[in-house]
């Protein structure tokens, strides 16, 4: 059976990380980021698969 | 003053408050100037030029910024929420339940995942479609599809 705190951990992992990209991108960079396009490209891959694990945790998943 | 009076009455309470000319005629001279302030500069955002273009009125700049951290936060408060319950409510605790508590577990759940998915899809709208970036066209591809790959999904 899929276990539901599982889709909450990742959720949390990305949601994380989504928000680092946004302030790198819009408040302050670290200086360690690849080029704002990659960025860019890996927070647009981060927030759908965050969207994904959402549908899966709202629909069959949790208790 | 209201400091030093408001101590002055407190058992073995001292105040050493200083003012800025007090601090700086105090001040050991010999001293490194590192020891005494150490200046951060924060590098400037990636979408720095973008941004003032998109918003050249600084306060407009200022709006959309927070806004976007304000969306953020709010994401991260309801994933670090969603994160604790599934810490919290391992197989063996969520047995120990009744199924009246069970119900409002699953309602705090679902109103957590409600909130992430909605702020999100703002989050995913605000940033919109991914620019075209001429320079970077040739490794753009192969990251799109490792990436497409990976999540499974389209851009």
């Amino acid at each position: 059976m899929d276990d539901w705190r599982i889709h909450a951990h990742r959720a949390y992992e990305s949601m994380e990380l989504a928000s680092d990209t946004v302030a790198s991108l819009r408040v302050g960079a670290t200086g360690m980021e690849e080029s704002p396009f990659k960025v860019q490209l890996r927070l647009h891959a981060t927030l759908i698969e965050l969207q994904e694990e959402n549908e899966i945790f709202d629909e069959k998943t949790y208790p | 003053m209201q400091i030093r009076d408001a101590i002055a009455g407190i058992p073995y309470a001292k105040a050493e408050i200083e003012s800025i000319s007090e601090a700086t005629a105090h001040r050991d001279v010999n001293l490194p100037r590192s020891t005494l302030a150490t200046l951060v500069e924060s590098n400037p955002p990636l979408l720095a030029e973008r941004i003032k273009h998109s918003f050249p009125d600084a306060n407009q700049r200022s709006k959309f910024v927070n806004a976007s951290m304000f969306l953020c936060q709010d994401d991260s408060a309801h994933a670090w929420a969603l994160n604790k319950l599934a810490d919290r409510y391992t197989p063996q605790n969520l047995a120990l339940l009744s199924a009246d508590e069970n119900f409002k577990l699953h309602g705090i759940l679902a109103d957590h995942i409600a909130a992430l998915r909605g702020d999100v899809g703002h989050l995913q709208r605000q940033l919109g479609p991914l620019p075209d970036y001429d320079l970077e066209t040739s490794t753009a591809s192969a990251v799109t599809g490792d990436l497409l790959s990976a999540s499974g999904a389209s851009l």
